[in-house]
């Protein structure tokens, strides 16, 4: 408790704390000199934080207590964010990219290490898999033995899905030299790619149930892994197809293989070797550069600036041709906003269920951009691209063929409120969703969040 | 707007063509408070 007081206080004998405490609850509270009035969590002149009452019995507590003094209740219980998808989530066909992932020569390796050893490696495995996967966008299946099994395109479609699970594979090899250095043992892996039509949904008993794919893309993906030696990816040709010229830009190349038989896939399959046809593209992987945007990353950390110093938030409006890099300094300014210490959100607007066309997307950027001009009284910057650039691995393509996300079949539905909601579910407090009903189809949901919990 | 009011915020909406009226006029409507909402505040 004395701790906790003196470093409230700020002062080794605590009297600040102390005063805090007698004060807190009453007319004003403070830990410096200043007089803060009761419900601020930091003090208005010194910025430290404020002794918060336990919301259960009012007890005082210091402002990084997990447990209240007075009854003994976390302080910090927050309820964690519901799974999504939903282990439970109807079934929907959509077309996926699925990667399989596995250690060369693992049998031989856990036989000559102890189990302890092998725990240990896997789970550096594991991490370090994971984390690439997800790096591209991806989402773990799960996990089978010494295998990974990645999702590219479900629960959410990013246009680009068979480009990322390529890079993701690429990013996978160039990773493992410095896995094989920390864990003392040398680790290659073999990685299958496939992409088809699958049914992604809930599946299980009521015992247990995750959400998966069921499909012949997996099937065929855990063949091609099979069939892919040490160091080696090996993906259908209808993967590299649906990339098309981004893989190549991205320093990637395809080496036909023909087609091949593989057990329990009636038909042949046209396969090929991932590989990377610039070395220096892989230390890009995953950190695109930010090329020529220089004067809009400026205009951009100086509404951030203002906004942090100043009385008001500001609106951006980022419009451009598709592949133009939206999205990629949309990432640079969520990277400011961390270095600054800003809470940053991001939501991506989902396209099941909506009209498509180019008048409708023109209409809709127009109508938003107007209503925030007209409406803010802030301060507004419309940053329009002008020419088509081309960045390394960067920028939302237009969709294409197989990889294009059509709607769900049997959620064609649209959708922003909850059922029996008058309000959109942000407006109730609810900033983690900003998706509507997920019987109907997501409209549209939250991407990565920094900072402290929300 | 709640999470603004204890520290600054940085909200990101990618893709907003693909939005229905009702996302738009909720998108309109954040962007109106901003102006209310302190970039910063204690």
């Amino acid at each position: 408790m004395y701790r906790a007081r003196a470093r409230i206080a700020g002062d080794p004998g605590g009297r600040g704390g102390q005063d805090a405490r007698l004060r807190a609850g009453h007319a004003f509270v403070r830990v410096c000199d200043a007089e803060n009035r009761p419900g601020r969590k930091f003090c208005a002149a010194c910025g430290q934080s404020l002794p918060a009452a336990c919301p259960a019995c009012g007890f005082e507590n210091a402002p990084d207590d997990r447990f209240c003094g007075g009854c003994g209740k976390p302080l910090d219980a927050t309820e964690p964010p519901p799974a999504w998808p939903p282990e439970t989530a109807p079934g929907e066909i959509r077309p996926v990219t699925v990667m399989f992932v596995d250690i060369s020569g693992y049998t031989a390796l856990s036989g000559r290490l102890d189990a302890e050893d092998t725990h240990g490696l896997l789970t550096r495995f594991f991490e370090t898999v994971d984390a690439i996967v997800l790096r591209f966008g991806g989402r773990i299946d799960k996990h089978i033995g010494d295998s990974v099994m990645a999702l590219f395109g479900a629960p959410v479609s990013h246009g680009n899905d068979p480009e990322r699970a390529m890079l993701a594979a690429t990013a996978v090899h160039a990773a493992m030299p410095a896995l094989s250095g920390s864990v003392g043992e040398t680790l290659k892996v073999h990685i299958g790619i496939a992409t088809g039509e699958v049914i992604a949904s809930g599946l299980g008993s009521s015992a247990h149930s995750a959400y998966t794919v069921i499909g012949d893309a997996v099937n065929l993906a855990a063949r091609l892994m099979e069939r892919a030696g040490p160091e080696e990816t090996l993906a259908s040709t209808s993967v590299w197809e649906a990339a098309g010229d981004a893989a190549r830009t991205a320093g990637l190349a395809a080496e036909p293989l023909g087609a091949v038989a593989f057990r329990g896939i009636a038909r042949p399959v046209e396969i090929c070797r991932i590989v990377a046809q610039d070395a220096s593209a892989l230390k890009t992987v995953g950190v695109r550069p930010l090329v020529g945007r220089s004067a809009e990353l400026a205009l951009l950390a100086s509404l951030m600036d203002s906004a942090l110093h100043g009385s008001h938030g500001s609106v951006v409006v980022l419009r451009g041709e598709p592949g133009i890099g939206k999205t990629r300094l949309a990432d640079a300014l969520f990277d400011l906003a961390a270095e600054r210490g800003f809470g940053a959100l991001k939501a991506l607007v989902l396209d099941f269920g909506t009209g498509r066309g180019g008048k409708r997307r023109a209409r809709a950027g127009q109508r938003v951009a107007r209503g925030a001009q007209l409406r803010a009284g802030a301060a507004r910057r419309t940053i329009a691209g002008g020419r088509r650039r081309r960045i390394i691995a960067g920028g939302r393509r237009r969709r294409r063929g197989r990889d294009r996300d059509r709607p769900c079949r049997s959620r064609r539905g649209r959708a922003a409120l909850s059922p029996g909601s008058a309000r959109p579910a942000a407006a109730r407090g609810e900033p983690r969703h900003l998706r509507g009903d997920e019987q109907r189809g997501a409209q549209c949901r939250q991407e990565r969040h920094a900072g402290e919990a929300w | 707007m709640g999470t603004a009011t204890s520290r600054p915020l940085l909200l990101l909406i990618e893709d907003v063509h693909w939005s229905d009226p009702v996302l738009r006029g909720h998108i309109a409507a954040m962007a109106e408070a901003t102006a209310r909402v302190p970039g910063r505040c204690w």
